[in-house]
């Protein structure tokens, strides 16, 4: 009998076999995705969510060009008949295998799965791992909905989440965020087996929650939670719409809401969001600090324009100011994201007790001047955030002792008063740009393609809204 | 020549709503001192407008003292540079300071929202009565009697209020998306860089050699240049004796060639397969030739001129006439496929670069400023002057070449030693194939420039449509600006205006008083 080790090598192996027969990293991902549910449903007992002759036993018996007939037939039915659960999964479900023989060996090595071994021994990590290679190779499509995880690491160990609290994500993407901090909290208990029944209970199924809009990302996003135990809801919806406002509050919120401003979608606008935008950013910013409970926490990551919009960006934030600690922004480096050249951040701030003067200073760390160009032959790592979270200090609520350093350092405190005297503008920077670059650093041409792209287009979108401004005048 | 002033509006001159004060009479440079206060001239003037308090010079407080006590100044006080740069405007930063005295003062009263008053001592019609004012060639200046007499438009207090919100966001805007676009060049440049790179690890021509995967080892490559490179030699030394109407008769002369060096590749980055690693000497079908120096002779034979090299290639058309025949000139003729490399430059990023002669030249020879290169086939002419400008070949360049008297230069030696990286024929042409296709990056560049133009222009326009009182409603309810001021010098409740000026004229006597008391308070617009 084969390790699961093996087993999980071959799976991951066959991706390349895959990828010559024309079949994508993301496609192989949604194909396991749809043969693991059913794998799963079997061995945890729960195949009453299935309708009969639909089942995994119906798939592994069958051959050839039967096998492959038979699963277009079930990924259409499943979508349709069955469990909540099993339609979300089975949603607009097709499959890109066109060769019977694929598919077989891809069924014949996920049936013989132990399957609570392979969950413990990186099935959960096979799956992560496919995602994050779509998401470096594509770099649009699905690949924007996958946040570095070495970052979402960085974001977590800083925020640490604990036992009992709740934790959402309302643009969950590929949940990346959930399952670090869930395993942020297993790693301090012990794999939970420190804490009582209920508490586990909880763990498993409350604590951590989230919101997408896109269903095919929301698949993902399930079934990862699924393959690392997380049952927690991951509903599909506008996290900028009713459903968003019904979500509930939490006691730690973490996310990366996608970037863009594009125009149109987002159906009905939330009655209790205070200042409305088509900046989308700015509108989730005030979905997580009013989502947050008395003293909870979170850790966003906002392009830069969140930091220096005028109008209604500069009320947005003075109103998070107001009613938030904003005490770190982190000024992250550029190329780390699918839309390379975007100038991302990540605040992190807690809920204060009143409503008015509840940051009294920011700290800013850039470590973005100077920084290394990030992609695929320089990957990003986490010890590259390691003087950063030195720096933050161990106080999730960012009150450890700190210390500015200065005009040639990294880490440096504003006050209140010194950011109000600048219009309430948190687009920060002080360091000098050395603007040094051998032959040996250069970034890969379609990095710079894009960062000239985005310069271009953040032109164009002044431009577009001097336009409107000056038409909408007298 | 005064054109319509919007309803409500009114014009006045600058001392009537405001006083504008001479920070340093005496014209006397203070004393500076290694720790103390700034000391704020035009060069302190900084993009958006911002004034850096990171002064070259700083003063001593007394001096600060006395220039406070002089000028008043507040948040709403706004230098004014009159002398050197004219007319440039800044709102005071805050802080303690003390002024270079090219810059004069000037403190609004009540009836000027100072940010107002900033923006409309920029329009075009401020701007050219400060012109017209201008004396003095050497050092161009106006006196402060003359800034007191500009005529400045005066909106309702609320519209300027909303003029000023309305035109400052939209400053703000153009003020980005103008540092974008500028942030595109350097980009662009980066981008060619980039790309040359990726040529050399193979990236560009990945596919094209998995297609054509039976290539042959870098050895043989080399092997078969060094082979063709001996018989060109050969070649040549035999025709220089049959020109002379002699014949070898053993094979003696032979072992006078000299075998190239070649690169000892350690250190150098790995090349795809299929490349080598070779010296330009290895790659030369003739020697490098120098040119010669001639003096000018508008009649004589013609020779290039150093300017003739533009973005990697020879201008032909660049060339001025030599003091020599043409038949002293014919050794230095230059043929398409020549690449010619500049010898020396001021400058250290520009010495070495070099341009192909692309077309087919009429009879023109190159200059002693300049080197003639004649590769080998095996090196495409397009192939090499795509190469000999990257970063790999300019360090090398760059690292050789030498400094007397303040000019760098490259010896023909320096220039043999430099490793290039060579692929095979085909691949050469399917790697100037794709860089060609990149071409598009030019287009980019002019548009970048005019565009960055326009903004200019929008700017300048957006200001203009500010002060039509076009920019921002107008509200009938807003006071007018005439009543307004009447009511704030009427009823002396402005200290600033009032005090300010009497005690100027009744004062100082010296420069810009025109003498009268009495002014009318505002003149019909």
């Amino acid at each position: 009998m084969p390790s699961t080790q093996d087993i999980v090598q071959k799976l991951w192996n066959l991706c390349h076999v895959l990828r010559d027969d024309g079949v994508t990293y993301l496609q192989y991902v949604n194909e396991l995705t749809y043969l693991l549910f059913l794998k799963m449903a079997k061995e945890t007992g729960a195949e009453g969510q299935l309708p009969k002759g639909y089942r995994w036993g119906d798939l592994a018996k069958r051959e050839g060009v039967e096998l492959l007939e038979f699963y277009r037939l079930l990924l259409v039915h499943l979508g349709s008949e069955g469990s909540a659960r099993a339609k979300d999964i089975f949603a607009n479900a097709a499959t890109s295998f066109r060769q019977p023989t694929n598919l077989h060996k891809v069924v014949k090595q996920i049936d013989e799965l132990d399957w609570y071994s392979a969950k413990s021994e990186g099935l959960g990590d096979l799956y992560e791992g496919l995602l994050e290679k779509n998401a470096e190779e594509t770099k649009s499509g699905a690949g924007q909905y996958f946040t570095p995880r070495p970052l979402i690491e960085c974001m977590v160990a800083l925020v640490k989440p604990q036992a009992g609290e709740t934790v959402q994500d309302p643009a969950v993407g590929t949940g990346g965020f959930l399952i670090n901090a869930d395993r942020y909290v297993k790693q301090a208990t012990d794999e939970l087996f420190d804490l009582p029944e209920q508490q586990q209970i909880f763990q498993r199924k409350h604590a951590f929650y989230g919101m997408e809009l896109v269903p095919d990302v929301q698949r993902l996003a399930l079934m990862n939670a699924m393959l690392h135990d997380i049952e927690g809801d991951i509903l599909l919806g506008d996290a900028l719409g009713p459903s968003g406002a019904a979500l509930p509050k939490a006691d730690v919120i973490l996310t990366n809401p996608p970037f863009g401003t594009k125009k149109g979608g987002g159906g009905a606008s939330r009655v209790d969001i205070t200042y409305s935008t088509s900046n989308k950013q700015l509108v989730f910013l005030q979905h997580v600090y009013r989502g947050l409970k008395p003293g909870g926490r979170a850790a966003v990551v906002v392009p830069d324009n969140v930091l220096f919009e005028e109008g209604v960006g500069q009320k947005v934030r003075a109103d998070l100011m107001n009613k938030c600690d904003l005490h770190t922004v982190l000024r992250l480096p550029t190329g780390i994201f699918y839309a390379q050249g975007v100038k991302t951040n990540v605040l992190f701030f807690a809920r204060g007790v009143k409503d008015k003067g509840t940051t009294k200073a920011v700290w800013f760390y850039d470590l973005r001047t100077n920084a290394p160009s990030f992609g695929k032959r320089t990957p990003l790592t986490r010890a590259y955030f390691a003087d950063f979270e030195r720096a933050f200090g161990a106080d999730p609520l960012g009150k450890s002792k700190r210390t500015d350093e200065g005009e040639t350092g990294r880490f440096r405190r504003f006050s209140r008063e010194d950011i109000e005297k600048r219009g309430d503008n948190l687009d920060i920077t002080w360091l000098k740009d050395d603007g040094a670059t051998n032959h040996m650093d250069l970034p890969e041409p379609d990095l710079i393609v894009a960062e000239v792209v985005e310069r271009l287009q953040s032109a164009l979108e002044e431009m577009q809204a001097i336009h409107e401004e000056l038409r909408g005048g007298v | 020549m005064s054109s319509q002033l919007p309803r409500g509006w009114i014009e006045s001159r600058l001392c009537d709503v405001s006083t504008v004060v001479d920070p340093n009479p005496k014209h006397r440079n203070p004393k500076y001192v290694a720790e103390g206060f700034p000391f704020v001239s035009t060069a302190e003037f900084v993009e958006a407008d911002g004034v850096t308090l990171e002064t070259r010079r700083r003063v001593a407080e007394e001096t600060v003292l006395e220039q406070e006590s002089r000028c008043e100044f507040s948040s709403k006080s706004i230098f004014f540079s009159r002398k050197g740069t004219i007319g440039k405007t800044r709102l005071h930063p805050g802080g303690r300071l003390a002024l270079l005295d090219s810059l004069c003062v000037i403190n609004p009263s009540s009836a000027l929202m100072a940010p107002f008053l900033l923006q409309a001592l920029r329009t075009p019609r401020v701007a050219a009565t400060i012109e017209a004012a201008v004396r003095g060639v050497a050092l161009r200046q106006i006196s402060v009697g003359e800034v007191r007499e500009l005529n400045v438009p005066i909106a309702p207090l609320n519209e300027q209020r909303r003029i000023v919100a309305k035109l400052e966001a939209l400053q703000a805007r153009s003020r980005r998306a103008r540092a974008a676009l500028e942030a595109v060049p350097p980009l662009l440049e980066k981008l060619r860089q980039s790309i040359l790179a990726a040529a050399f690890r193979g990236d560009l021509t990945k596919e094209w050699r998995a297609q054509h995967p039976d290539v042959e080892p870098a050895s043989e490559l080399l092997k078969r240049i060094r082979v063709e490179r001996r018989r060109k030699w050969e070649d040549a030394e035999l025709a220089k004796m049959a020109a002379k109407g002699k014949a070898p008769t053993d094979d003696r002369w032979k072992a006078r060639y000299k075998e190239p060096e070649p690169v000892d590749a350690t250190g150098l980055p790995e090349l795809p397969e299929g490349w080598c690693w070779a010296s330009l000497d290895e790659l030369l079908a003739e020697e490098l030739t120098n040119g010669r120096s001639v003096p000018t002779d508008d009649a004589g034979f013609p020779v290039l001129r150093l300017t003739a090299f533009r973005d990697g290639c020879v201008d032909l058309r660049q060339r001025k006439g030599g003091a020599w025949t043409e038949k002293d000139a014919r050794p230095f003729l230059v043929r398409q496929g020549d690449f010619l490399v500049s010898r020396g430059n001021g400058s250290l990023e520009f010495v070495g670069r070099g341009g192909l002669v692309e077309g087919a030249p009429d009879a023109v020879a190159f200059p002693d400023t300049m080197i003639r290169v004649r590769c080998l086939n095996f090196v495409r002419p397009r192939f090499l002057a795509l190469i000999w400008d990257s970063r790999l070949v300019r360090a090398q360049i760059e690292q050789k070449a030498k400094t007397t008297a303040g000019i760098y230069k490259v010896s023909q030696g320096d220039l043999e030693s430099i490793a290039l990286p060579i692929p095979p024929c085909d691949e050469q042409d399917r790697v100037c194939a794709m860089v060609e296709r990149l071409r598009g990056v030019a287009h980019v560049k002019s548009s970048l420039a005019s565009s960055i133009e326009q903004i200019v222009r929008l700017e300048a326009a957006m200001l203009a449509k500010a002060f039509r009182g076009e920019l921002v409603p107008q509200d009938p309810n807003d006071e007018p600006a005439e009543a307004m001021l009447a009511r704030l010098q009427g009823s002396n409740g402005d200290p600033a205006a009032a005090r300010g000026e009497a005690a100027r004229r009744a004062g100082r006597g010296k420069k810009g008083v025109k003498g009268g008391a009495s002014r009318p308070a505002a003149r019909e617009g």
